[in-house]
């Protein structure tokens, strides 16, 4: 599924928050949207997931307009995976609830929803706290629920929000040969938002730059 | 900061003898005489036949106005919590005022609307398919009244949930699953500490409730004890009937544990940020449904008294008749604000960690016991030759009686005001030589001024509307406006009687406007200052 954004723009009040973004991710490919802090990253990936409505410009999914030129179609209908910045983890729900969650609103059995679950949790290494609330969690393990709660219904489109921060190099190393996985077999479309692109752009991903601020 | 300073001390002493004396005594006074039966009278209580119906009924309007205000008032706060400041404000404050309306008045009202004369009756029973479904007395007519009345507690602990979530939980959800089950799955459950502290508090309301039930004439067990005292003078058969009424509560110490944790759980530092989806459309539903609500719970009531009180010569017939009760209302709802919140300010700056273990339990006596069985232990307490008959014949038997039954909202509201404040900013005084008096008038009464004239409002409305204490222990010639209207309802609602209410009705909304009033300006003052 193509992802296609064309001269997307959004204002808190005074304050513009994304000018005129244009930019196109194939199938199967990862974009990697790069620039400082308060650049936009946060409202691009907003506004192709539907969370805010753009102000103007437009938002394609597989061709058909999502977002623009009078059309709206809500963050359920879209069909998209996201890793939010500061993980947005349900606090009364644990690990396995948060997988659950979203394997039951993809309509997904009983056993296939087990054993994915089973397979997240051992993926992102989080077999010793299925059970465990996001309060109980240190800041990498929150960060993999989060992950792991995008990757879950294996989404055509992934956005991922500063995805790595708080992980290690060797678990870092190990989500990304996952999505890569997934974009080669699937035709995943991954776009992540990161102000630090160093050991993304060693993979030969699209870069599209954002903010006025970058040399 | 606690420093061992004498004047400390003493103030803690006197703080700790008043609540002794207006929340104590009077409780244990109350049940001196089922205590020196040695058991006897209560196992005669608890036998019988009535103990039942009584029990059943009381759990059945505690229950039903609980379960009907929750599913009133949830919706009602989450609206609000989901709406932009200005409107959420003014819908927030129309909300507000049943619950500052007493429940008695509002029950007046539906019993003259829906009385066999009464013009909503006339309306149902003129369409000849239509017969008179709505009974004015009874045990539904209770429920609906008391949930009329408090459906806002509710709203507005569901409105501090909703407000405290963090909008981004609900988005994560919405990019899998539709809004209600998002709502369903994901908000409500996060709510429901917040739903059940609501729900819990209005149980308790209704558990208490004394006048609605008497005037709708459902026996419950704060009715049982008036009745067995006024019309008995049974007093330990009386006291006897708030023992079944106490263990009703017992479950409301763990709703109130298990909520706070869930609460301390879901804490996050971003709360307050909407979703997206708290649209337009949002707002115009919940604004509809919210101004439905507030007409249904305000605007009818107040609009079927102002009809039956028409002419307006009713009014005039009320100044010449109860102005004095109005006078009397007045003083006894100053004084006792003025009196609650000193006394709350100082227990709550005097007494230590221990003390305060000790304190709030005992500034809640009178009130979980109910207000008859306040006004019994206060006759059985003030009620002899000497100087307790000066107290007890005199106007100071009612303010005595409004501490006693409200001194716990000002205690608690003035110990959470006071944690608030900065402990720099006695230290500060402390250092440069202010003594424990100079502190507290001089920096922590002025820094805490908001809570304290928000909470002076409080205990000048709840005062307003004191009924059920009151009724027992009104002197000859100090009738308060609640008390008159109680009297006169006895010979059926009337044009002065919805005109008495209407007044006191007036009174409140006015005292509460003023103190928001005050509450905001003292506010803005401080935030100025400083």
């Amino acid at each position: 599924m193509q992802v296609d954004v064309k001269n997307l723009s959004k204002r808190y009040g005074s304050v513009v928050a994304l000018s005129s973004a244009t930019f196109t991710a194939e199938q199967g490919t990862m974009t990697v949207v790069r620039g400082p802090s308060a650049s936009g990253k946060t409202t691009l990936l907003r506004c192709i997931a539907g969370l805010e409505i753009p102000d103007a410009g437009t938002v394609s999914l597989g061709g058909v307009c999502v977002s623009g030129n009078g059309v709206w179609v809500p963050p359920v209908r879209r069909g998209l995976g996201m890793v939010f910045q500061d993980h947005a983890l349900w606090p009364h729900l644990s690990v396995r609830g948060h997988f659950d969650f979203v394997l039951r609103a993809a309509r997904l059995p009983k056993r296939q929803r087990a054993a994915r679950i089973e397979r997240l949790l051992e993926l992102l290494e989080l077999t010793d706290c299925p059970r465990s609330l996001p309060h109980a969690l240190s800041g990498g393990q929150q960060q993999r629920v989060g992950i792991g709660r995008a990757l879950a219904t294996e989404p055509p489109v992934l956005l991922l929000d500063e995805p790595f921060s708080n992980l290690d190099a060797r678990l870092r190393g190990r989500i990304l040969a996952e999505l890569n996985r997934r974009r080669e077999t699937a035709g995943t479309v991954v776009i992540v938002a990161t102000h630090d692109a160093e050991e993304l752009q060693q993979n030969g991903n699209t870069e599209f730059r954002i903010g006025t601020q970058i040399p | 900061m606690r420093i061992h300073e004498k004047s400390r001390l003493l103030v803690a002493a006197a703080a700790l003898v008043l609540l002794g004396l207006l929340c104590a005594a009077p409780v244990a006074a109350a049940f001196l005489p089922l205590a020196t039966s040695k058991g006897a009278t209560l196992a005669g209580v608890l036998r019988e036949p009535r103990q039942w119906r009584l029990f059943l009924t009381t759990a059945a309007v505690a229950l039903g106005a609980a379960g009907v205000a929750t599913l009133l008032g949830a919706p009602a706060g989450y609206f609000l919590g989901r709406m932009p400041a200005r409107p959420r404000r003014l819908l927030a404050g129309l909300l507000a005022a049943p619950l500052l309306i007493p429940p008695y008045v509002t029950a007046v009202a539906w019993v003259d609307a829906l009385g066999r004369a009464g013009m909503l009756n006339r309306l149902l029973t003129s369409w000849d398919a239509v017969p008179s479904l709505v009974r004015p007395y009874g045990l539904a007519a209770t429920i609906m009244v008391i949930a009329l009345s408090y459906f806002p507690v509710v709203a507005f602990a569901v409105l501090v949930g909703v407000r405290r979530l963090d909008g981004r939980w609900e988005e994560a959800a919405l990019l899998s699953e539709t809004g209600p089950r998002t709502l369903s799955r994901i908000v409500l459950p996060l709510v429901l500490p917040y739903l059940a502290l609501g729900a819990g508090a209005v149980f308790l309301l209704a558990l208490l409730s004394f006048s609605v039930p008497l005037l709708l004439q459902t026996p419950v067990y704060t009715v049982e004890i008036y009745t067995r005292f006024t019309s008995f003078y049974e007093p330990a058969q009386a006291v006897g009937h708030a023992l079944p009424l106490a263990l009703f509560l017992l479950p409301l110490p763990l709703v109130w544990r298990w909520s706070l944790r869930r609460q301390n759980r879901f804490a996050t530092a971003s709360a307050g940020r909407p979703p997206l989806q708290s649209g337009a459309h949002l707002a115009v539903l919940g604004t509809a449904y919210c101004l439905c609500l507030a007409g249904v719970a305000t605007g009818v009531p107040l609009a079927v008294l102002a009809v039956r009180a028409w002419p307006p010569d009713s009014f005039v017939e009320v100044w010449q008749t109860a102005r004095n009760a109005m006078a009397t209302t007045l003083l006894l709802a100053a004084l006792t604000a003025t009196a609650g919140v000193a006394i709350a300010f100082f227990a709550a700056r005097s007494l230590g960690a221990r003390a305060r273990h000790v304190a709030l339990p005992v500034a809640l006596l009178p009130f979980i016991f109910s207000g008859p069985v306040l006004g019994l232990g206060l006759i059985r307490l003030w009620n002899h030759a000497g100087l307790p008959a000066l107290v007890y014949d005199g106007f100071a038997i009612l303010v005595i009686a409004c501490l006693g039954r409200y001194c716990v909202f000002a205690y608690a509201g003035a110990r959470a005001a006071l944690d608030h404040l900065h402990p720099r900013l006695e230290e500060a005084a402390a250092v440069h030589g202010a003594g424990f008096l100079r502190r507290s008038m001089g920096i922590v009464l002025p820094a805490a001024a908001p809570a304290m004239a928000a909470l002076w409002g409080l205990l000048f409305v709840l005062a307003m509307a004191e009924l059920d204490t009151a009724v027992l222990v009104t002197p000859p010639g100090w009738t308060p406006l609640p008390v008159r209207i109680f009297t006169l309802m006895h010979y059926g609602p009337s044009r002065l009687v919805a005109a008495l209410c209407l007044t006191t009705a007036a009174f409140i909304l006015a005292a509460a406007g003023i103190a928001v009033l005050a509450y905001t300006k003292t506010r803005k003052l401080i935030a100025g200052a400083s």
